[in-house]
């Protein structure tokens, strides 16, 4: 890659049971490629991807394209890795939450990642795209999407049913994530309030600093 | 600081391969970085727009996550903090092939990635943890336990030790490198060895490493840093990085014989050294203000000087290196330049970086003599540009001793001020003992470079422990001596000195660090607050004072001549000859009053005022004002207040506080019925924890010869009572029935604590038996604390256990709340100049604060609250951010508050109040008040104008003397009529 030649880097994350197919989706994104060999990931991996992101802006404007550098992190599913992907979950702008439609528990496992993101992303409600994969196994698929839909609304997060294998929605769904990062980026840094250091607050007569402070407690941007 | 035995990954697990797949992993995530970094710096300067530079930078994200993840490491960065560990364990006797191995591998890309893997190196958190867990090196063993311990004075100190402002950085860097020059008798030794280390060093030393140590990472770290969020909490983390690097520099040229191997990991350390150094420096900068890029610039100059020199002196850099290098230190210093004009600059240290900056462009060998003085930087390139000569560096790092005493200077400057005499010369002894700190920093330094590298050589090992004992105890004597005289501050110093390049361990580093840490921090706050103009000049002449010392023809001669006097004259002769200096520094002592506090608040709160509180307990009656308590914030304030001096005591018993009730037996303990009656008998008691309840039961049975309390009638009702300490605010207390009119009261009854075992472990159970009296007071019959850590909980016996006196110690520690340090000043209207400002203002400067009692396992995570009295709307309402997981939380934030009028000072109080943040709750921790203490506020009687008689000082200080920082080391209490905020 031609090196910083880039506006943003951007970081994501993909998360969920072992197996479902992280690896594979990004494997997918990055390169268009699937492998049906099944290689656990060690503990954690990445891949990257440059795209133009076009802001679509609320009045039809398309702006300038804003070139991305995608970093995506692949982690472990497995539970003995679970430490040392966690540590990583707080460095990633958002995250993409997989489960396999071929796999029960691991629908009923989103739930667990969910809260886990809350407790270990950067902020409390960071921003998620919820994907059942392996969604090209029709005969095998045991999760309703009403189920995964009614749970990713429940949540508010985007969900999308992809293939790693077909490659089905799966660009869709980071690009969905991708377009949640760049508004939250923006959201941030309109609001952007002071933080520590010295405040200068009009002592009997601030209200703006009591705003910003509960903002930060909310820690959504 | 607390750097994360905890949060170290475990590794353990991973199958070689598997660790080899992680590896390279984060290698390439490190080249990633790097690249970002690159570009980021490429299009920084051309960003005109704050908010789209945010954007591009990352800067947005870090800014957000370091509101929940402050002093975390990256995950990939904590992850090769892990990595390294392990291949530590598992590779010694490996360690050299794979040093090697991994320098080739590793060279070309950033040198951050390549340190980072190296298992020789360490990032800074790692060390810490590092020192705890990995002490392979049997140096270590001792100073862990210590790490543990709270030594509020030494941590002060060392904060105290460092000088305030940008300076800091710079100083912490030299400081301990002029360690190595070494003073005392010891020198002479020291200094050889040093020499002929450095030879060997540069002789065998790969010139390939440095250019790209040097250059790059410096660079791009720095940057990546700055656009993270400077949080203290990183800074603090690392800022005891700066001074690692450079004792370990001495330590190791001196211990090794084999270099070629050693250097390897030697420059790799560095790397992470400088990483967090950057890192530190970006901390630093923090200070949200529009001075912020200003700010950044400047001490990333410091620090990332810093970093140069370790790898300056084994390496001849190529041209390209050093044009960079320039290039970043010229801005720097042009930055700097601004900064000063922009902000009056407060530290002394501006003048000199400029000048240093100049030095390094123009190359010049003779540079070589101030260099002590100036930064790393200009050493580095000093060598770069005489590669031949690397000697010179060598020794000029050792000058940079004078340095450090000058600024020792500067903190003893200080102390005069003080309003209170006898502050001072516990003030001083926590300098001394600060500048020790300061020092052994650098020797635990070495020491968590050690370890790595003598695992892979056992030899040199042996030879550093000879050293250890001649060493320590010059330290430890130092310290002490100084104690008994306010006056001898000089001595300490330099006698500190000594120690920086022994390297031995008899040194607690952790606490060292953090001091260092916090220091910096407030360092930084304090550029930010103070701006007068005399103050500049004053720096100046204050800095003009080290260089000259400095530019003796032989610095290095001078340095331990210069010591040597200053060990011979008495130290009343030396304090007045700094006095002469000093006096011109007054308003200096603003600048410097962040290192003074720092001293102050360990010895004063624990040793004066505390002795204090309790006199004033004792004779108090608690103001037990109504308080009803929410479980999480609730207190019963047992202070004195002076208005209520003449309640009754009648209100106070131990039954009716709920939750935090410990305060007001300790209260009543101190009010007199303690010692009334002496303890005696015994109580029978079982423990269990139900882990299917998660509940610790207290099966409390019976008790037997109990005092009496009341002897005309030959009785006692006793009654059970027991607390979790130090969570007792949370959990409570809990208490059996009266049992009447009985000496051996049977209970059989089951006091039950809803608690997490991890976080019962943590606690110590006390366990009391009072006489209750309905009618007066309750009076202490006994108790007896178990500590649950060690507790046998396959015991589910009864147990008779012997009830003990109230200990003093353990009363005051249930009431300790940690030490709140801060400044405040008031500005009246007009005083700077034609309406401005317009009206009075009055700031607060809460720096940190120390030995937070902590109510979780996972430590606290404070913040402080402001508001000023009698306003309590949401407009007086000020907060500071909230720091995690840090029982020390350095917070530098100030809080302005204007539209005062000077009378408004009588009226008004300043309520600060330490909260520890969880999700859904806020757990009250401990407070100040700021005021005149009278209990009017306008004429009318308020419970809040309560403030103990230091508070009150504060106040009454900053209101004489309106313009000058005031500054305090207050102890948190509990806070009567606390109106319920949120």
């Amino acid at each position: 890659m031609a090196d910083g030649d880039y506006d943003y880097l951007l970081k994501f994350l993909a998360l969920g049971d072992s197996a479902v197919g992280k690896t594979s989706f990004l494997y997918q994104y990055t390169d268009g490629k699937f492998s049906s060999k099944f290689i656990t990931t060690v503990g954690i991996d990445f891949r990257e991807k440059r795209v133009v992101y076009r802001a679509n802006g609320p009045d039809g404007i398309v702006g300038r394209g804003q070139r991305i550098h995608l970093q995506l992190w692949d982690t472990a599913g497995q539970e003995r890795f679970r430490s040392l992907t966690t540590a990583f979950f707080r460095d990633a702008m958002g995250f993409l939450l997989l489960f396999d439609l071929t796999n029960e528990q691991s629908f009923l496992n989103v739930r667990n990642w969910m809260s886990q993101l809350q407790m270990h992303a950067y902020c409390e409600n960071p921003d998620i795209v919820l994907c059942g994969n392996k969604n090209d196994l029709d005969d095998q698929r045991v999760v309703k999407e009403e189920d995964a839909r009614e749970f990713a609304e429940k949540y508010g997060i985007p969900y999308f049913e992809t293939s790693a294998a077909n490659g089905n929605n799966v660009s869709k769904a980071v690009e969905t994530l991708l377009d949640l990062i760049m508004k939250r980026m923006e959201r941030c840094v309109d609001k952007s309030w002071i933080a520590g250091g010295v405040i200068r607050s009009n002592g009997h007569s601030s209200t703006e600093h009591l705003e910003a402070d509960k903002d930060k407690g909310k820690c959504s941007c | 600081m607390k750097t994360n035995t905890d949060t170290m990954l475990d590794l353990s697990f991973l199958t070689k391969e598997e660790y080899e797949q992680l590896v390279k992993v984060l290698q390439r995530d490190e080249e990633l970085k790097k690249k970002d970094s690159d570009r980021i710096r490429r299009i920084q300067g051309s960003l005109r727009d704050e908010k789209k530079k945010k954007c591009i930078t990352g800067e947005w994200f870090d800014d957000v996550k370091a509101q929940r993840f402050q002093e975390e490491l990256q995950g990939s960065d904590l992850l090769r903090v892990s990595v390294r560990k392990k291949k530590n364990r598992t590779q010694n006797e490996k360690a050299e092939q794979v040093s090697d191995g991994e320098h080739g591998k590793h060279n070309p890309p950033p040198a951050l990635p390549a340190s980072s893997l190296e298992p020789s190196a360490v990032l800074p958190t790692d060390e810490r943890s590092s020192e705890t867990k990995d002490n392979n090196s049997s140096e270590e063993p001792e100073t862990v336990p210590k790490l543990k311990v709270k030594l509020p004075a030494l941590e002060m100190s060392v904060a105290a030790a460092s000088a305030p402002s940008e300076k800091i950085c710079s100083q912490n860097n030299i400081s301990p490198a002029d360690s190595g020059i070494g003073l005392s008798p010891f020198l002479s030794t020291s200094n050889s060895q040093l020499l002929e280390k450095g030879q060997e060093i540069i002789s065998s030393s790969p010139p390939e490493f440095s250019e790209k140590d040097v250059g790059q990472p410096s660079h791009l770290v720095q940057e990546d840093l700055c656009k993270s969020t400077s949080n203290s909490a990183i800074t603090n983390k690392y800022s005891h990085e700066e001074t690692g690097p450079p004792c370990k520099i001495p330590v190791k040229s001196c211990a090794r014989p084999k270099l070629d191997l050693v250097l390897g990991n030697f420059e790799q350390s560095n790397g992470d050294l400088s990483k967090t150094e950057s890192q530190h420096g970006s901390g630093l900068s923090s200070p949200e203000t529009e001075n912020n890029a200003v700010f950044k610039q400047g001490s990333n100059y410091t620090i990332s000087s810093m970093k140069d020199k370790p790898k300056s002196q084994e390496v001849i850099p190529g041209p390209d290196h050093f044009m960079s290098l320039k290039r970043f230190w010229e801005k720097g210093a042009d930055l700097i330049g601004e900064n000063g004009d922009a902000f009056g600059d407060p530290s002394p240290e501006p003048p000199k970086k400029p000048s240093s900056a100049e030095s390094s462009r123009r190359y010049s060998l003779t540079r070589g003599r101030t260099l002590s003085i100036h930064s790393n930087k200009s050493q580095s390139e000093d060598e770069k540009s005489v590669p031949d000569v690397p000697y010179r560096t060598r020794h000029s790092h050792q000058r940079t001793v004078t340095f450090s005493s000058s600024e020792d200077e500067l903190i003893y400057v200080a102390s005069p001020r003080k309003s209170i005499p006898s502050l001072i010369p516990r003030s001083t002894y926590g300098k001394g003992k600060g500048l020790a700190a300061t020092r052994s920093i650098s020797i635990a330094e070495c020491n968590g470079g050690h370890p790595r590298d003598e695992e892979s050589k056992g030899q040199q090992r042996s030879s550093k422990k000879s050293k250890l004992p001649v060493r320590s105890p010059s330290i430890q004597l130092s310290n002490k001596t100084e104690l008994p005289s306010p006056t001898k501050e000089r001595p300490p110093d330099i006698s500190v000195p000594t120690t920086p390049e022994c390297t031995e361990e008899c040194i607690v580093p952790e606490k060292v660090r953090r001091n260092a840490d916090s220091l910096q921090n407030k360092v930084r706050i304090l550029v930010d607050a103070v701006t007068s103009e005399d103050e500049k000049e004053q720096i100046a002449d204050l800095t003009r004072e080290p260089t000259f010392i400095v530019n003796g023809e032989e610095v290095q001669m001078e340095a331990p001549d210069y010591a040597e006097d200053a060990n011979e004259l008495s130290p009343v002769i030396l304090a007045l000859a700094r006095a002469g200096v000093l006096n011109n520094a007054r308003s200096m002592v603003n600048i410097y009053t962040s290192t003074e506090t720092y001293n102050k608040p360990q010895t004063i709160t624990h040793q004066l005022l505390e002795p204090e509180r309790a006199k004033e307990l004792s004779k108090s009656t608690p103001a037990l004002v109504s308080e009803t308590e929410s479980d999480t914030a609730s207190e019963v304030s047992f202070q004195l207040n002076k208005h209520r001096k003449t309640l009754s005591i009648g209100s106070h018993s131990s039954d009716m506080a709920s939750v935090s009730s410990v305060s007001n037996s300790v209260l009543s303990v101190y009010s007199g019925d303690f010692g009334s009656v002496d303890a005696q008998g015994m109580v029978q008691f079982a423990l269990d924890y139900d882990e299917k309840n998660r509940e610790f039961q207290i099966y409390v049975a019976q008790c037997k010869d109990l005092a009496v309390v009341d002897e005309k009638k030959e009785r006692s009702d006793p009654y059970v009572k027991t607390y979790l300490l130090p969570d007792k605010a949370r959990m409570g207390k809990r208490k059996t029935s009266v049992k009447k009119r009985t000496l051996n009261p049977v209970y059989h009854e089951v006091l039950r604590y809803k608690i997490e075992k991890m976080v019962l472990l943590i606690q110590k159970l006390s366990l009391s038996v009072w006489h209750n009296d309905p009618l007066g007071r309750n009076s202490f019959l006994g108790e007896m604390e178990i500590d649950l850590a060690s507790w046998d909980w396959s015991n589910r016996k009864l147990n008779w256990y012997a009830l003990k006196p109230r200990s003093l110690s353990a009363s005051s520690a249930v009431d300790h709340r940690g030490v709140m340090y801060l400044s405040i000043k008031y500005i009246p209207p007009g005083s700077l100049g034609m309406k401005n400002p317009p009206s009075g203002e009055v700031h607060i400067w809460v720096k940190d604060i120390k030995d937070l009692p902590q109510l979780r396992p996972s430590g606290v995570d404070s913040f402080v609250k402001c508001y000023v009295l009698p306003d309590t709307s949401k407009k007086s309402y000020q907060k500071t951010r909230v720091i995690k997981r840090d029982p020390n939380p350095v917070f530098n934030h100030t809080i302005v508050y204007d539209g005062f009028h000077t009378e408004d000072l009588k009226d008004a109080c300043v309520e600060l109040t330490v909260w520890d943040h969880e999700k859904l709750t806020n757990h009250f921790l401990g407070g100040i008040r700021l005021g005149l203490g009278t209990g009017y506020s306008y004429g009318i009687a308020v419970d809040w104008m309560d403030s103990t008689q230091e508070e009150t000082a504060s106040w009454q200080e900053m209101m004489l003397t309106p313009s000058e920082w005031i500054e305090g080391s207050l102890p948190l209490r509990s806070l009567a009529g606390r109106r319920k905020f949120k």
